[in-house]
């Protein structure tokens, strides 16, 4: 944490306690799915889930242990060890609010910074959770697409709803996860997409990070900021 | 190159799961309203404080067969088939990621980016992307473009909010593409030039040629739209992997009209930074 921040940090009540961390590896179940159009690799959605809350509860538990308000700053990372092994990890630092006296509730985790919390509570909105919404599906080639002319000009059917599935459902679990948790809303979305050619189609993976807020002061607005422009 | 016709409302390119989930966005059913977006928290900010609320993260994509066209060797030519690939398939990912954000009940789209992606996945085959973040009006009016899209602009948060305050609204993300073979140059050309500082006038005019052309093609989108100028325009260059002789033109910009004809640009302040 910079100074600068350190300053900020007071002033919106996240003085930093420490860095906390959380890790889970999980091995993968069942590994492959092969379907004649396209299917879920449903293992790893499982896997995904589970190493996630198992990594959440330890941050959490880290943070609880330093009486910590929230995370801030969580760097996030999730990594395949091997075909059937995942990982993933999330550190950051544990923040905590003088003013509020001893906290009762869980601490929130964001991947946001300090700047960034200051600048949202401006608008009346605290962080709440880091949300990954996350699929891996495999599509193969449709009878439409493998009757394609090779020469021509022409969107790949097969292919391109593939890959919209595979988004929706990554998308729909991102909510799904902030819903549970009464967010508002979901703010500095990160979207990641992978396309890898398989034998019988296209493996793609695709996933959201962002992290859920809610609103909890009615009386903020946005027009209590006064922006200005740097002209450099 | 022109666009297809867009209706509002329609979302022929859509899941029909994706239709639901962003119906279940706006607070359909039990649901309780919910957004998303991919712009940073000071975006975040200045587009709220611009009167607009972020609605979702919107995008549209399509995977698509380019076909083939043989150029002849010592010949500049456009290569009109490449060209109409490029255009066509990134025309389907903006207007999915158009439909997303009606579905969404938006104004427009901020934050545009248009991607492709062209790996070694697939001969031929390239991925081109849309994404943005759907925003609306607290107070609603028209910002909608001259054929009924929702706006789109590929102009950050900051960018958007000083645009507003300069009087000026964005109309469309305009776009033109051009691809173009650049000839080979001759042996006895080459012998010509052995020792000597000379100007490859081929080369020189290929260039020209095919910058000119995707330029023309994108401010006559923003003539359609009937826009006052493009923002932020840029011409970016590219070969996809087709070989060094064969090079992409691609200039995109924000298309902006003015909020009213007799908007005032407020005078600048000098802001000193400490860092």
């Amino acid at each position: 944490m910079s100074a600068g921040s350190l300053g900020l940090g007071y002033v919106a009540g996240l003085l930093p306690l420490g860095t906390v961390m959380g890790v889970a590896v999980i091995s993968i179940g069942k590994v492959t799915t092969s379907g004649l159009d396209g299917r879920e690799h449903a293992g790893l959605k499982d896997a995904v889930n589970m190493a996630r809350e198992l990594a959440f509860k330890r941050i959490r538990m880290e943070a609880i242990l330093r009486k910590a308000s929230g995370v801030v700053a969580v760097d996030f990372e999730m990594q395949m060890l091997s075909e059937e092994v995942l990982e993933i990890r999330c550190a950051g630092t544990a923040v905590a609010n003088p003013a509020a006296g001893l906290q009762t509730s869980e601490p929130f985790l964001s991947t946001l910074s300090v700047a960034e919390h200051w600048a949202l509570a401006q608008l009346g909105y605290a962080p709440r959770e880091i949300v990954f919404g996350f699929c891996k599906w495999h599509q193969s080639l449709g009878y439409r697409s493998s009757n394609m002319k090779l020469l021509i000009n022409s969107e790949h059917p097969d292919f391109t709803r593939g890959l919209a599935t595979a988004r929706n459902l990554a998308h729909s679990r991102l909510y799904e996860q902030a819903r549970l948790v009464k967010a508002q809303g979901v703010v500095g979305v990160v979207p990641n997409q992978e396309i890898r050619r398989s034998q019988e189609g296209m493996e793609y993976q695709v996933s959201f990070l962002g992290t859920a807020v809610s609103f909890t002061a009615p009386g903020a607005s946005a027009h209590n900021v006064t922006p200005s422009v740097l002209i450099q | 190159m022109s666009k297809a016709p867009y209706t509002q409302g329609s979302h022929e390119g859509l899941p029909a799961a994706a239709v639901q989930r962003l119906q279940e966005m706006r607070g359909a059913g039990d649901k309780p309203k919910l957004f998303t977006s991919d712009l940073s928290v000071n975006e975040f900010l200045l587009v709220k404080q611009a009167g607009f609320e972020p609605l979702g993260l919107v995008m549209g994509s399509s995977i698509y067969h380019i076909g083939i066209q043989i150029p002849g060797m010592f010949q500049n030519m456009e290569l009109d088939v490449l060209t109409q690939a490029m255009y066509h398939a990134r025309e389907l990912a903006m207007t999915r990621m158009e439909e997303e954000a009606d579905v969404l009940g938006a104004d427009g789209i901020v934050g545009v980016r248009l991607i492709v992606n062209r790996q070694e996945w697939g001969e031929n085959l390239a991925e081109f992307m849309a994404i943005g973040t759907a925003i609306k009006h607290r107070a609603g009016g028209n910002f909608r473009t001259p054929d009924n899209r929702p706006f789109t602009s590929d102009l950050n948060g900051q960018d958007f909010w000083t645009l507003l305050q300069t009087g000026y609204q964005p109309v469309a993300l305009v776009m033109g593409t051009c691809v173009y073979h650049v000839a080979h140059q001759g042996f006895m050309q080459a012998l010509k030039r052995i020792g000597r500082n000379v100007e490859m006038e081929n080369y020189t005019q290929a260039l020209y040629d095919a910058r000119e052309l995707s330029l023309s093609r994108m401010q006559a989108e923003a003539e359609r739209d009937e826009a006052i100028g493009i923002v932020g325009a840029r011409v970016e260059e590219s070969s996809h992997g087709w070989g060094s002789h064969i090079v992409e033109y691609f200039s995109v910009g924000t298309a902006v009209r003015e909020l009213r004809p007799d908007h005032v640009v407020p005078a600048p302040q000098m802001v000193l930074p400490l860092t």
